[in-house]
């Protein structure tokens, strides 16, 4: 589902160039629930964004299915991402002034799908995440684990193929956190490919593989052990 | 749909910020629908004639006396109607009029007190001409407008109103004017005004007797209107006229000579044009307030953007594009401004009445003047430009979202929105601060001009002067002398009532006209001296009008009782006597009018006749009872509160004769008030704009410094902990506060003094170029920039280094 050859995302101030992620190559099969971790700064944020197609600035290739992201112009990517990712916010970035309805329905709105359609989907989701009676709530009325919830219904509603998740639980009491990770693995069985980061040990349990992410390189991986043997 | 929910959600949520926004855009567009309403009337409705398009004023012309806006003799006029006849002809027809208010009047008695009204004498050509009908009744048929003919007359819709209370049945009744029985033929439309508004009836022409105006080729009092024929355009119309008024040149070389040419004007054009310039101005002024609003608003539209930079990435992230993300904030910025707009209308409303107002009767066409279907499609398409002018550059620069990714990770604040925001705030401040600079400047040479001429000299005095109108019945046929004789004892009475030092009376108020023209000779001048024939304006007036009017008698005397018939003398005014004797009395010299040898026994000081700020002229008094004329004004110069004599002196009056009617009584300061309503209406309105945009241009600066100050509190805080002082800081604040507004200020002298060039024609007294004006405004405006830029340094001055460090 996806193939990473040689991504690198850097930056430059004046002279300087300071690299987050160093020759990444990475596959992902469809259907898997790969979890990415890593100390901070690590860059694992940064690849979950790349893979979002959030950030563009970055060199190598990326093959999303059958399109070469990396040839793609700007716009046709971000319709890319439109149709095929789902992403979840560690800090959920509902919309404050929208409805969970609302902010359900949005996604769809971007996509031009059409009102009554976009009724019956929001309708389904509402359903699925059993939150029917909150529809009507703003997210100030929410608790943590409902935003979270209801962030997760968002990202999933266009029934993307793949979704990604910057640290969903990391502002979730353990509860909560199991709840959405439940979600998560239902989700991945019911076919939904998942990329996550995060710190906890026990969300990365929920996986299927944990890819390790030290200062921009995979960790283990043949590109680093190249450059380790170079510079030793 | 749902961005249209969501951006009354979004300024619900800030009550603070959409208040202000509304009253500002309420304050700007209202203006301009205001400005519009008055320009719409004035300037763009058509008149209310058939095919106004085709009406034309026409003027006589004499190149070299400077006569640009004549009138025609009867016997021009005729010969202008039967030589242009035909189907060649550029004219389909012709209408000849007289009317000078306060002059061509007459007298209604017989319902209630006898009052004076304003007539205009029209000729048999002039409703076809203007293709007007009658709303009630009918216009004048061609047979009532010759001699001897049975009187009738038309009323004005406002005088059917007001004293007849809109009785129908006064249509075929009988009003006496003049002591004559006239039969009212008909009522005209509300909307006829022409001549001019105050006019209350119209009566034939031919009522104008050889006594009252001499039927001389070479006295020329008849207005001429004419109607093109289709097809035909003013030049063609102009060529063939001038052609005509060639021939009778030629051929009444006596009277007619040099008179070869006529203007043609655009009816429309007559009536408005010179109030065009200064209505384009107030447009251009209100249209300069919006855009410094609008400069505001971006400013502030910029700024908020910042704060929902995490709400647009998240857009953005969930598959919005920019164009997208742009029509939503745009949708927030016109919903904005359509309910300012809304606001504004209603302002607009109120407003419009106290414009009209404020021009005190100087604007033409005043009844045109009211907010209607064109008032509300303009404010409605004004706000709608209004919204994506200041909607349009934030969202723009708020949609570029470069850094998603980072901004996400932030969770919430897009940062200050780097350099090209900052520059685009800082861009708008210098914008505004130039347009507001561009706009007080106008604003101060209209006041300084409107100062200048509140200065001039008018020649006379005019506090503690009563001025009053008076008819006296021209009973010369029957008793000769009558007349006179009445006039001279109302004035006699008047003089000597308890309080009053002197009354006199003359044809015209002062300032309202330069005399009647004549032309005149000097005697035992030969040669080119005696081929020119100068205009003087001709004053008619009694012997205790200087005195009267504080007029001072510089050299000779005033006129005496003793003047007249059978000493014919005549008093001059001091411009002419520079201009005829350079440098010699002119007591004791003569001039020629017509065929009368009029002996100079005094020179008076110049009065500016023709208003404050035209030049006096040459002026050539002669005593009244040369000239006997049946309306006159009469000036009472009191010792005190004029108008508390009023009562007294038409006590006096009515004691000489019941019926004599009396009008228009007033202060003769009201008068010369009257003179400067025009320039006073301007500096008002470009005063309270100048003032608007000052405020406007100075709560900008005083936001985008703020703001400025809110973003840097972390760098001031470690400026602060590593040794600045109070006063640095405020310097510092201040000056980059100041920097900004100093390029705008740069700008908006150098765009002023381009643009008030187009102001020269409406000032006085100061050139457009004004530099006590420029270095006021220059002063003015850095003051307002430092004080607003001083709030907010004056808090960051205050920071606590400690706190501002941990605030990150």
């Amino acid at each position: 589902m996806i193939r990473l050859r040689s991504v690198e995302r850097a930056y430059r101030t004046g002279p300087l160039t300071t690299y987050v992620l160093r020759r990444i190559d990475l596959d992902v099969a469809e259907g898997e629930f790969v979890t990415v971790m890593g100390p901070s700064g690590s860059g694992k944020t940064t690849l979950l964004s790349i893979l979002g197609m959030l950030d563009g600035a970055w060199t190598g290739e990326y093959h999303l299915r059958d399109h070469a992201v990396h040839e793609l112009p700007q716009k046709r990517r971000q319709e890319l991402a439109k149709q095929e990712i789902g992403f979840v916010f560690q800090s959920y970035h509902l919309l404050d002034n929208l409805t969970v309805y609302e902010n359900l329905e949005l996604p769809l709105s971007y996509r031009s799908v059409p009102k009554s359609q976009r009724q019956a989907m929001v309708a389904e989701a509402l359903d699925r995440f059993q939150i029917v009676g909150k529809k009507d709530l703003f997210p100030s009325q929410l608790s943590g684990g409902q935003q979270q919830l209801v962030g997760v219904a968002r990202a999933v509603i266009g029934h993307p193929a793949l979704l990604l998740a910057d640290e969903p639980t990391g502002n979730l009491h353990s509860a909560q956190a199991e709840e959405i990770m439940h979600l998560f693995k239902r989700l991945n069985d019911e076919g939904t490919t998942i990329i996550q980061v995060t710190h906890s040990e026990k969300n990365a349990s929920y996986g299927d593989r944990v890819v390790q992410l030290l200062d921009g390189w995979i960790a283990g991986g043949e590109a680093a052990e190249t450059a380790r043997s170079t510079v030793s | 749909m749902s961005d249209l929910r969501y951006a009354f959600r979004t300024l619900r949520k800030s009550p603070g910020f959409t208040l202000v926004a509304l009253l500002t855009l309420g304050l700007g567009i209202g203006a301009n629908a205001a400005i519009f309403s008055v320009v719409q009337g004035v300037l763009l409705r058509p008149l209310p004639y058939q095919e106004p398009e085709r009406l034309v004023r026409l003027f006589h012309t004499h190149a070299e006396q400077g006569v640009m806006d004549g009138a025609f003799s009867p016997q021009d006029f005729d010969d202008l109607t039967r030589e242009l006849a035909g189907p060649r002809s550029p004219w389909e027809r012709l209408g000849a009029y007289w009317f000078t208010a306060g002059h061509s009047g007459m007298t209604l008695t017989g319902e209630g007190e006898p009052r004076r009204l304003e007539a205009a004498m029209v000729g048999a050509g002039f409703f076809p001409t203007l293709g007007v009908e009658a709303a009630r009744g009918r216009t004048l048929r061609p047979e009532e407008n010759v001699p001897g003919a049975d009187r009738v007359v038309m009323l004005s819709d406002r005088l059917w109103r007001r004293s007849f209370g809109a009785d129908p049945r006064i249509v075929g009744g009988t009003l006496r004017l003049d002591g004559e029985a006239f039969t009212v033929a008909g009522v005209m439309p509300p909307s006829f005004q022409f001549p001019a508004r105050e006019v209350d009836v119209w009566a034939p022409i031919s009522l104008i007797a050889e006594d009252d105006i001499p039927h001389r080729r070479a006295l020329r009092w008849m207005h001429v209107v004419g109607r093109l024929r289709p097809g035909t355009n003013l030049e063609r119309a102009g060529a063939q006229t001038d052609a005509l008024l060639a021939r009778l040149a030629a051929a009444y070389p006596d009277s007619n000579e040099g008179w070869s040419a006529a203007r043609l004007v655009r009816l429309h054009e007559a009536l408005v044009g010179d109030v065009r310039p200064a209505l384009v101005v107030l447009l251009a002024a209100v249209a300069g307030v919006l855009l410094i609003a609008c400069a505001n608003l971006a400013n502030l539209l910029l700024a908020r953007a910042t704060t929902r930079g995490r709400e647009l990435a998240v857009r953005a992230a969930l598959g919005a594009g920019r164009r997208r993300l742009v029509r939503q904030l745009l949708i927030e910025s016109v919903l904005l401004a359509l309910a300012g707009g809304a606001l504004g209308l209603l302002l607009a409303v109120w407003g419009v009445d106290a414009l009209v107002a404020l021009a005190a009767g100087d604007l033409p066409r005043p009844d045109e003047v009211r907010p209607d279907a064109g008032v509300v499609a303009f404010t409605f398409v004004l706000s709608l430009l209004t919204g994506l002018a200041f909607g349009l550059l934030p969202a723009f620069r708020a949609s570029r979202l470069d850094d998603l990714h980072g901004v996400l990770k932030e969770g919430g604040r897009g940062g200050g929105g780097g350099r090209g925001r900052s520059l685009a705030r800082n861009g708008l401040i210098v914008a505004e601060t130039a347009l507001a600079v561009v706009l007080l400047v106008g604003a101060g040479l209209m006041l300084r001009s409107f100062s200048s001429l509140l200065h001039v000299d008018p020649g006379f005095r005019a506090e503690n002067v009563l001025s009053l109108s008076l008819t006296f019945p021209d009973t010369t046929d029957a008793e000769p002398g009558r007349l006179v004789a009445v006039r001279d004892e109302v004035v006699r009475r008047v003089e000597a009532l308890p309080g009053v030092i002197a009354a006199g009376g003359a044809k015209t108020l002062p300032l309202a006209g330069g005399g009647e023209p004549y032309g005149y000779t000097v005697p035992g001048r030969s040669g080119a001296l005696a081929e020119v024939q100068p205009q003087a304006g001709v004053f008619i007036v009694t012997p205790g009008y200087f005195r009267a009017l504080g007029i001072p008698v510089l050299a000779g005397r005033a006129f005496t009782d003793r003047d007249g018939e059978e000493q014919p003398v005549i008093v001059v005014n001091r411009a002419l006597a520079r201009q005829v004797w350079p440098g010699e009395p002119a007591v004791g010299k003569a001039l020629m009018l017509g065929e009368y040898r009029l002996e100079i026994v005094g020179v008076v000081g110049d009065v500016r006749s023709a208003g404050l700020a035209a030049d006096p002229g040459s002026a050539v008094y002669i005593p009244s009872t040369l000239a006997p004329r049946s309306t006159m004004k009469l000036f009472v110069r009191t010792a005190s509160d004029p108008l508390a004599l009023a009562g007294a002196v038409r006590e006096t009056i009515w004691q000489v004769d019941r019926d004599l009617p009396i009008s228009d009584i007033a202060a003769l300061p009201q008068v010369v008030a009257a003179d400067v309503a025009r320039p006073r209406f301007l500096s008002v309105l470009l005063a309270l704009f100048g003032a608007l945009a000052l405020t406007l241009a100075a709560v900008g600066l005083y936001g985008v410094v703020a703001y400025g100050v809110g973003q840097r509190t972390h760098e001031i805080g470690i400026r602060m902990a590593l040794g600045a002082g109070r006063g640095r800081v405020l310097r510092g604040v201040v000056g980059q506060g100041m920097r900004w507004t100093l390029l705008g200020l740069a700008l908006g002298l150098a765009g002023a003094f381009a643009a008030t060039r187009l102001l020269a024609g409406l000032l006085f007294g100061v050139a457009p170029t004004d530099a006590v004006t420029f270095a006021g405004v220059a002063l003015l405006l850095a003051a307002a920039a430092a004080l607003a830029s001083w709030v907010p340094a004056r808090r960051a001055a205050a920071t606590d280094p400690l706190t501002a460090l941990r605030s990150e």
